[in-house]
């Protein structure tokens, strides 16, 4: 788990349509100043790597920013940041090198791909993405590691806008960038018309699927995840397939700068940010194992073990305790997953004959409150 | 088949409870509180039946600490008895709905004369009289063996699903049923319907007895939760309660449909959290209580 820190809370330079923390500034959870000693004393406290977070993390002061960084660099030897990157310049590269911190930036493509980052107007969207694109150069060029946060919507991924996407990504593989993460949108996203429809999820992840398959480089998050997920290869892979607990949301922890407390944005749709409770519980899960298709659950599912319902944070009518809305997408990219394994003489966890045991075991842990982890306690 | 039958389907899930506050200080100051009350009633309990505002008290408890009670209750005039029999025997014969737990044992506490009668009315399955003997209101005891004939053991549940839509409500006395799993039991059946007056008659009994017994400060912070906003909804065999404090989850029967219940309320609390969504409220407009 990391800590995620908000010195300035959800506080943002862009407005981006389908941000999911628009829920907390509606609440007036943006912040106009911080207390750097509650921060860093929790840092502290709570011992986890540092990932500075917002709204947008380059808001804060450059000279405040370095005391996180350095603390960060002492405590744990890196650190990670999130930002749009339309304020980096020269002195945050010399922070993010001398404290060795990996720069996430959110981007949907370049150009028009990228319009829903909104900055206030069309021209002044466009000259922010040019920023963020920008900034990804300068990081190549000195040297450092970056990654990417790219959402789906209609802008970037439907008819001959998906084959720019494409375009882009084979460009950011040629740079040398490692890794992205491809989101869906958030079910609360404030103008639904940007969503894409299942069918345009599918058609996009589809080919996302079969493109990766050309890069050198550049691997997205999700088909690494999914492929390890259906080899009971759960060590390391995102929240999303771990059967969350949308009460604690173990994945992430975190503060912001006035030392409230926050779970993961996915959930609190009322935004208000619920307090972890004492015990961890995999209770949605257990029901969804249990529950008719028809009804919203996973029963008989084949992708369970490997999928768990996914993501609370995106469930049918906004109900953690249906399964994700998306569920058709998953399963649809589980079964391309699914076929590439076994053509290379691979059991996926879907087709093997222990599938029911190991539900069974997993089932049970769940029950005394514990979420195994496959990869190491089942065998 | 019945619009219930036709909802609950099969499951199995432990008994639990969990809660999330809306802050650390919403916490501090109310978690105190709640727990001061759960403890008042659960040891006021033994007390009100001796004073017959219960005639009778059946209790879930761990084989020792049956033993610890009976050795306490020795010197009063209150008498000890197991209720032995099958999960199903005793879901037949009372509404207990936390039944999971199978290593607890069914505890009965009263005068004699009541531990005789219920001992008997339940050796003869005669729900009707046992439901009789411990204080259940002629119309819940109707409701409750109606709901029996649907399996659905929840008697919130079953109350909510009869009326086959989404129900608001202002009953703030009887909100007190949304907050049980927390512990704070003032009944120990689940009333027949939201606005059931003999229900909310026994609620007031509990609560002014314990106003004479000298529990004013701790009546002044049931009567203010009481009185706040709250949504409780079930789907899929959980239910959530939603307070402006905090949210909580346990488990119920399983229903392939959600459904709701929202109580209006009348205060907020200052310690309240600002939320989108009901029970939260952007502004703090109606009257603040206490904390
Ligand atoms: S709510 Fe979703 S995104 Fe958040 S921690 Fe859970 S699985 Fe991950
Ligand atoms: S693929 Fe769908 S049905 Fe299967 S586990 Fe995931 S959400 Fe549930």
């Amino acid at each position: 788990m990391v800590l995620e820190v908000r010195p300035m809370g959800v506080k943002c330079n862009l407005s981006c349509k389908y941000c999911y923390q628009h829920k907390y500034r509606r609440v007036g959870k943006e912040l106009t100043d911080y207390d750097l000693d509650i921060i860093t004393g929790y840092i502290k406290k709570r011992d986890q790597p540092v990932d500075i977070f917002g709204g947008e993390p380059l808001l804060i002061p450059i000279h405040d920013l370095e005391k996180l960084f350095g603390l960060a660099h002492e405590m744990h030897g890196y650190s990670t940041i999130q930002t749009n990157g339309t304020l980096m310049n020269d002195n945050h590269i010399k922070l993010f090198k001398k404290y060795n911190v990996y720069v996430g930036l959110s981007c949907d493509g370049p150009n028009e791909l990228n319009n829903m980052r909104f900055a206030g107007s069309i021209d002044k969207t466009l000259q922010a993405t040019k920023k963020t694109l920008d900034a990804m150069h300068q990081l190549r060029k000195n040297g450092l590691d970056t990654y990417f946060q790219v959402q789906l919507t209609k802008i970037n991924a439907t008819g001959t806008r998906l084959n720019k996407l494409m375009q882009w990504f084979k460009e950011l593989d040629d740079l040398g960038i490692k890794y992205c993460r491809i989101h869906v949108i958030d079910n609360n996203c404030l103008d639904s018309s940007l969503c894409l429809t299942e069918q345009e999820y599918i058609r996009a992840y589809s080919k996302l699927y079969e493109l990766q398959k050309t890069l050198v480089n550049l691997h997205f998050d999700i088909f690494d995840d999914m492929e390890k997920m259906l080899q009971l290869k759960d060590d390391d892979v995102t929240c999303v397939f771990r059967g969350c607990d949308h009460y604690t949301t173990e994945a992430v922890m975190g503060i912001n700068g006035n030392g409230e407390q926050h779970n993961c944005g996915a959930m609190d749709d009322e935004g208000v940010y619920f307090q972890k409770p004492d015990q961890k519980g995999y209770e949605r899960a257990m029901m969804l194992y249990q529950t008719p298709y028809e009804y919203g659950g996973c029963r008989g599912c084949r992708f369970f073990l490997a999928c768990k319902g996914h993501c609370p944070g995106n469930a049918i009518d906004n109900d953690w305790r249906n399964r994700s809305v998306f569920c058709r997408v998953w399963q649809e990219l589980f079964s391309l997953i699914e076929e590439d394994l076994e053509r290379k003489g691979i059991t996926p966890v879907s087709r093997h004959p222990k599938r029911k045991e190991w539900e069974d075991i997993l089932w049970s842990h769940w029950q005394r409150g514990v979420n195994l982890i496959l990869e190491k306690d089942l065998n | 088949m019945t619009i219930e039958q036709q909802m609950i389907y099969e499951t199995h899930l432990h008994d639990f409870c969990r809660i999330s506050w809306v802050s650390e200080e919403a916490k501090a100051y109310w978690y105190p509180r709640i727990q001061c009350l759960t403890t008042l009633f659960q040891n006021q309990a033994i007390a009100l039946t001796s004073k017959e505002v219960f005639p009778l008290l059946i209790k879930r408890l761990y084989p020792h600490e049956a033993d610890e009670l009976s050795e306490q209750l020795q010197e009063s005039s209150l008498k000890i008895n197991h209720l032995r029999g099958t999960r199903k025997k005793l879901l037949e014969i009372f509404p207990v709905t936390f039944l999971n737990d199978q290593v607890k044992e069914t505890i009965l506490i009263g005068k004699k004369k009541h531990v005789d009668q219920a001992l008997d009315a339940f050796n003869k399955s005669d729900s009707n009289k046992f439901l009789e003997i411990i204080g259940m209101p002629i119309c819940c005891i109707k409701s409750y063996l109606e709901g029996l004939q649907t399996t659905i053991y929840n008697g919130l549940l079953r109350t909510i699903l009869k009326e086959q839509k989404k129900k608001e409500l202002n009953n703030q006395l009887l909100s007190y049923l949304l907050y049980k799993p927390l512990g704070l039991d003032l009944l120990q059946y689940e009333p027949c319907f939201f606005d059931c007056q003999q229900s909310e008659q026994n609620i007031n009994n509990v609560i002014n007895t314990l106003i004479d017994k000298g529990y004013n400060q701790e009546m002044l912070w049931l009567k203010e939760i009481l009185s706040w906003p709250i949504s409780w909804s079930g789907l899929h065999g959980i239910a959530e309660v939603k307070t402006p404090i905090n949210k909580f989850m346990y488990n119920i029967d399983a229903t392939a449909k959600k459904v709701e219940l929202i109580i209006t309320g009348s205060n907020y609390p200052k310690l309240g959290a600002k939320g989108l969504a009901f029970p939260y409220r952007i502004n703090h407009s109606i009257k603040e209580a206490i904390a």
